[in-house]
């Protein structure tokens, strides 16, 4: 199986989306969750969102009316992908942990 | 209170009119239009609006475009101006920091796109100065030199432009390389 590091924008534009949510929502969420370390600026975002799509990892939800915002939301295959990413990650804090954790001694 | 400025930009200063355009808004000078030569402004509060530029991959009025400036309006930027495949945005500077890419690919991605206008442009001074060497032979040099001379000019002065932008370029993926 191929291993895969997403960029950390994916990461939290994915983590946002388990909930129907449009663009607007996953920049604030991504703000919010990184206490304003991530900033997904609008177009990166846009890019972002149609490469998942294409990718099948979050579905668009159908064009909303009344001039609602389009939203997104994570298929099975992005939930999958989530959850080979936090792997992935404590894998790496695990090993940095430890073994950097051994340089201030 | 509405003004008109008459000033040309090329393509791949673009980043300098941005500038310009910020340092206007920053003394209340707003964008509100923009034309090849000139753009209006009208008076507002001073550093109100930040303002950036694209260079879209296609028009804007197509339906690939529309979607992503529709996508933009829904995220709270305003479309001011579009100028071709350029167009100006602007937000409001209390709804915080606005930039339009936060990663190094969708930048690289971007300054492609206007590399690919510098190139262009080179490629069609080429051929109009090559065009000259026919009538440099016929023995009507008037005639070459009066075109192919100052297209050899404008060529020289795209060149060192075309090469910024493919150092930036350069950069940026050597970047990439090592973080987002």
């Amino acid at each position: 199986m191929e291993s895969i590091a997403l960029t950390e924008a994916v990461f939290y534009i994915l983590l946002s989306l388990d909930e129907p949510l449009h663009g607007y929502g996953i920049m604030q969420n991504a703000e919010t969750l990184s206490k304003g370390r991530v900033r997904l600026a609008a177009g990166t975002l846009y890019g972002a969102l149609g490469t998942l799509a294409e990718k099948r990892w979050i579905k668009e939800m159908r064009a909303p009316e009344g001039g609602r915002k389009r939203e997104y939301q994570l298929t099975d295959e992005g939930r999958r992908v989530v959850a080979a990413e936090i792997a992935r990650l404590r894998e790496l804090l695990e090993n940095g942990e430890r073994i950097a954790g051994e340089w201030s001694k | 209170m509405r003004k008109t400025v008459f000033k040309v930009f090329w393509a791949w200063d673009f980043q300098k009119e941005e500038d310009w355009l910020n340092a206007e808004a920053a003394k209340g000078s707003n964008l509100v239009a923009a034309g090849p030569l000139s753009y209006v402004f009208e008076e507002g509060e001073p550093g109100a609006y930040t303002y950036r530029l694209e260079l879209l991959e296609n028009l804007p009025m197509t339906a690939s475009e529309q979607e992503y400036l529709r996508f933009m309006e829904d995220a709270g930027i305003e479309q001011i101006a579009t100028m071709g495949r350029w167009v100006y945005f602007r937000k409001r500077t209390e709804d915080g920091e606005f930039e339009l890419f936060s990663d190094l690919d969708s930048r690289i991605k971007h300054l492609r796109r206007i590399q690919f206008i510098a190139l262009f442009a080179l490629a069609a001074e080429f051929f109009v100065m090559v065009g000259g060497v026919p009538n440099l032979i016929k023995g009507n040099p008037g005639m070459a030199l009066g075109v192919a001379l100052p297209v050899a000019v404008l060529a020289i002065a795209t060149v060192f432009p075309a090469l910024r932008i493919a150092r930036e370029i350069k950069r940026l993926k050597a970047e990439r390389l090592i973080c987002e």
